[in-house]
């Protein structure tokens, strides 16, 4: 139903993509964009683009990935475009001991890092669970390419924590 | 497979994704969606200046009617809510016809009595002649209608228009020949419309420029070489869309457009072989365009293509510069240390500099004394690439990304050092503070470029100030991206040592090349700020001794919060720093 209203260009379907999509649509763009009101615009462009080019979803099955991939694009787009603002992470004044969110702030710091497609492939695929093909054709690139890119983000996260682990060993013993 | 590297990683890592995307509030709502697609719907009707001026004017009148609905008893005296909808009055078609700044329409039609039981409803309104733009006045109430233009060759345009009472405008639907307009709706919708052709205005002599003035332009926002051009300078017949390789992208993921163009529209899109990887389409206009593809879409296969009707003429210009690859420099250029030192036991800010450089930088052997944890940022801009060294451990930045980062200190003995190495035309930034900054004693802000400090002068028995540059630094880079602090609606706290007397007296030093465009101050309390003060109002302040002085007025007895927000250009760059200290107000 949902699927022929965007094929229809209905606008009251919005409000159901809204509700089924929107909060995920919005976590995909922020943890790419780092900031929550731009995560919000992709999620409205998002919405709009799909109400305008409804037609272009063949396969109604696809409908979440397919959104996933615009909001995907919207958010790259306007990541390189933007004035490029980071928001820091709000760290305890004196760690007095290393926990599991040290390791939590080491991953998101690695995405942080990542450039910025890399960083689409991780997010789509371990926050969303896209497949490894739909993370492909999200990002317009081959399963071969998303699998090296998740391969490496990985293997960079591997090295941080290791390298964690080795300064708290050498600072708190 | 990946997914088979380590399931104990991804599962860490799924965590850490959810905990950060999760926790954020959600606050899109459906207004916001259908406020958004209204808005954009708007953007799309290009309205004539001179039915925009008729609206303006007639706007008035029609809110008038509108209320009149409901205040002058066009409606029965004791209506339910479905009743008083059913015979509110639709407004009529001289009112309609007055919204378009004109006397008479061209055609117009309606569908006044609703009937919820019947099947959609179609009004042939008559023929447009093209081409053409049209504007419409509509009465609508109950939902939407459709309006459709036919040009009889298998090319129908279709556009809704939300219920409403106001003027728009459509372009013709592209066909050079006659169409025919019709208006459909649900049977409970009762509209009424009426609509006037507007003759295409002559067009003025169109300018195809030349690459010498796309890439002019080009060169106003793009620090990037280019790459590609491709031309269609010649109007042709034809109907079949003409397909413009301008040639292998490579691995360039940003490219900057600049485009001409008239006749049409075209589509700019990167491919490879069938697959459109990225693209843009577009309406041409009188004017040089330029367009970003900021995806960072990268295939070793990827082509530009320009499609266009053949009676489209168009001149492209691209620029681009390769993506950096993802694998760390294997051997570091010879360094070249160009930033000062920083001496031993140094606290709080660290380092702070932006610098155009290839090559590396060390700062080495840094171990202040309490700080046992640092947040470093960097932020890089331009085409090449920022490789951090912290303690031994690598950090990658590309300069499209920027990062923050935390460690500490390896031990006693081994200090702190970091080396950053810069490939490439990159312009840079590194901070590096100490998070306990607040609490040790004697901190001192030392940026090479700007300094606040205590005045020399007799401050008459007033400590001099001392202000540390907190969280709110500001970068932005002549060409183009930045860094910015995420600082959040609260005020740094300030330490007892960095409290003032009222009437001391601040000077601020300048290094040379330093401009300083703008001060800032703000007195604030429990994070309300009280007084706001800006300088210089005309003249930027330049070199170490211009003179300026600026007195800022008191704020009431009590502990008072104080920033000063400094703002500065070196080389085209923007530099901001908010330096914190406090006041005391006794008398």
């Amino acid at each position: 139903m949902t699927v022929e209203a965007l094929r229809g260009h209905r606008p009251e379907v919005l409000d159901d993509l809204l509700d089924r999509f929107g909060r995920e649509i919005a976590g995909v763009a922020y943890l790419i964009l780092r900031d929550r009101a731009a995560a919000e615009d992709v999620v409205v462009d998002t919405l709009l683009t799909a109400l305008d080019r409804g037609e272009q979803l063949r396969d109604p099955d696809a409908l979440r990935p397919w959104l996933l991939r615009i909001a995907t694009n919207r958010a790259l787009g306007v990541r390189r475009s933007s004035s490029r603002v980071v928001q820091l992470h709000v760290l305890p004044d004196r760690p007095t001991r290393w926990t599991d969110e040290d390791a939590r702030l080491t991953l998101l710091g690695c995405v942080d890092r990542l450039a910025p497609r890399m960083r689409a492939a991780v997010v789509l695929r371990y926050y969303a669970d896209l497949s490894v093909r739909e993370v492909a054709e999200a990002l317009g690139t081959s399963e071969n390419t998303v699998k090296t890119q998740l391969r490496e983000s990985l293997e960079q996260m591997r090295r941080s924590l290791g390298d964690r682990d080795a300064m708290r060993e050498a600072t708190h013993g | 497979m990946a997914d088979e590297l380590d399931p104990r990683l991804e599962q860490q890592l799924r965590d850490a994704l959810h905990h950060e995307a999760d926790a954020l509030p959600f606050l899109v709502r459906a207004e916001d969606i259908d406020r958004a697609r209204r808005a954009r719907s708007r953007r799309r009707l290009a309205i004539p200046a001179s039915l925009l001026a008729a609206a303006a004017v007639v706007v008035v009148v029609v809110a008038t009617v509108v209320f009149g609905r409901f205040g002058n008893g066009d409606i029965a005296a004791t209506p339910s809510a479905s009743v008083a909808a059913t015979e509110v009055r639709l407004v009529g078609y001289e009112m309609l016809t007055a919204m378009l700044g004109v006397t008479k329409a061209d055609l117009q039609g309606e569908h006044p009595v609703a009937d919820p039981a019947g099947t959609p409803v179609t009004v042939e309104l008559g023929t447009v002649s093209a081409p053409a733009t049209v504007g419409y006045a509509i009465d609508c109430l109950g939902g939407h209608v459709t309006l459709t233009f036919d040009d009889g060759a298998g090319n129908p345009s279709t556009m809704q228009a939300d219920c409403a009472t106001q003027p728009y405008t459509a372009m013709a639907p592209g066909s050079q020949d006659p169409y025919r307009v019709s208006v459909t709706a649900d049977p409970a919708v009762r509209w009424r419309i009426v609509m006037v052709a507007v003759a295409a205005p002559s067009p003025a002599p169109f300018h195809l420029a030349t690459y010498e003035e796309l890439e002019a332009s080009l060169a106003e926002s793009s620090i990037m070489p280019v790459i590609l051009r491709g031309e269609h300078p010649v109007a042709e017949t034809g109907t079949e869309s003409v397909t413009t390789d301008l040639g292998p992208v490579g691995n360039v993921g940003f490219e900057d457009f600049a485009y001409s163009c008239t006749g049409g529209s075209i589509k700019i899109d990167k491919v490879a072989g069938d697959i459109v990887l990225n693209g843009m389409g577009t309406e041409c206009s009188d004017n040089i365009e330029l367009y970003t593809d900021a995806t960072d879409t990268v295939d070793p296969a990827a082509h530009i293509v320009v499609t266009a009707s053949p009676q489209v003429i168009w001149r492209v210009m691209i620029s681009g510069a390769p993506t950096p690859s993802q694998e760390p420099t294997p051997e570091p250029p010879t360094a070249t240390p160009s930033l000062p030192p920083v001496g031993t036991g140094e606290t709080g800010l660290i380092s702070m500099d932006i610098t155009a450089a290839d090559g590396s930088i060390t700062r080495e052997a840094v171990q202040p004394a309490g700080v046992d944890k640092y947040l470093l940022h960097a932020s890089c801009a331009g085409s090449g690439t920022l490789e951090l060294n912290i303690d031994g451990v690598d950090g990658y930045w590309d300069c499209g990304a920027i990062g923050t980062e935390t460690f500490a200190p390896s031990g006693v003995g081994n200090g702190v050092y970091v080396v950053a190495t810069v490939t490439g035309e990159a312009r840079f930034l590194l901070r590096l503070d100490g998070v306990d900054l607040a609490a040790t004693p004697g901190v001192t802000f030392v940026p090479p470029a700007l300094a606040v400090q205590g005045d020399p002068v007799d401050t008459g028995g007033h400590s001099a100030v001392t202000a540390f540059a907190g969280c709110g630094l500001r970068w932005t880079p002549k060409a183009g991206g930045g860094y910015a602090d995420e600082c959040g609606p609260s005020w740094q706290a300030v330490p007892d040592h960095l409290v003032q007397k009222p009437g001391t007296f601040i000077s601020i030093s300048l290094a040379d090349g330093w401009t300083i465009t703008k001060v800032e101050g703000a007195v604030a309390r429990n994070n309300a700020v009280v007084i706001t003060h800006g300088a210089p109002a005309e003249q930027p302040w330049t070199g170490a001794a211009s003179g300026d002085t600026w007195t800022f007025p008191a704020p009431p007895l009590g502990f008072w919060g104080v920033r000063l927000t400094v703002t500065a250009t070196k080389d085209g760059d923007t530099f901001q720093v908010p330096y914190y200290a406090a006041v005391y107000v006794t008398q």
